[in-house]
């Protein structure tokens, strides 16, 4: 799912007017239909929030809303976590967080449903909330404990790795 | 579609390695969250995952990243 990046490579990084973020470095690949753009905003704390969207959409206010039906996604989400491993490779210190915003759904989309009335606010809830889970999937089964600790929240679907810092000593004491 | 070649650096990003500084405000991470609740301050509940949850969790098909 995840183990077939697509070929990447940094298009450069420009600083910004405010303390946070201080910092963004672009990154950009070709997938199946369209070319993406990934953002690294960089923050006070060495955090890091990652985001991507169609290059072609880089000035839309919908432009990390949108989801596409071109057969690559976990493909296309994968280059994104192959991204972060590069950026970690060169800046082993860094915390990422990222905010998996919601999928829109429809009263169309209800009204073919065939649910109960109970189930329908936890159909809702999960079909919303499925960018965040698939995000989840790959962080979890990518990042692990030994490096990061991981921090959840699914109600606001926002997911942060924090380096740990027995690694960091490790690692230091190791160079 | 230049599908799965190398991209190269636009001329158009790459400007902004030299040029001013770009505004921050502009869809930043953190307005992409709050976009739609301005008003609203966002109380976060984070809950921490241990590594037994992690394990538990994760699928032993992929392998983990690593320095």
């Amino acid at each position: 799912m995840f183990d077939a990046p697509y070929p990447f490579c940094n298009v450069g990084s420009a600083s910004t007017t405010s303390k946070n973020p201080y910092k963004k470095i672009f990154y950009k690949f070709y997938a199946r239909k369209r070319t993406y753009l990934v953002t690294f905003e960089c923050y006070a704390f060495e955090v890091v929030a990652v985001k991507f969207c169609d290059v072609k959409d880089k000035r839309s206010k919908k432009a990390y809303h949108r989801i596409f039906d071109d057969g690559d996604a976990f493909r296309v989400i994968g280059t994104c976590f192959y991204i972060m491993l590069a950026y970690w490779r060169k800046n082993p210190n860094v915390n990422f967080v990222f905010y998996a915003s919601l999928r829109d759904i429809t009263e169309e989309l209800l009204s073919k449903k065939t649910l109960a009335l109970e189930q329908v606010p936890s159909f809702i809830a999960n079909y919303q909330k499925t960018r965040y889970r698939i995000y989840r999937y790959g962080m979890v089964n990518l990042f692990s404990y030994e490096y990061f600790t991981a921090y959840s929240d699914r109600e606001n679907c926002v997911y942060a790795l924090i380096n740990n810092p027995e690694h960091r000593q490790s690692f230091c004491n190791h160079k | 579609m230049k599908n799965h070649a190398t991209p190269k650096k636009s001329a158009r990003i790459m400007r902004t390695d030299k040029g001013k500084a770009m505004s921050a405000k502009h869809k930043t991470a953190a307005n992409v969250l709050l976009s739609g609740k301005k008003e609203q301050i966002t109380s976060f509940n984070f809950e921490i995952i241990t590594p037994a949850m992690q394990m538990a969790e994760r699928n032993n098909v992929y392998r983990f990243f690593a320095l």
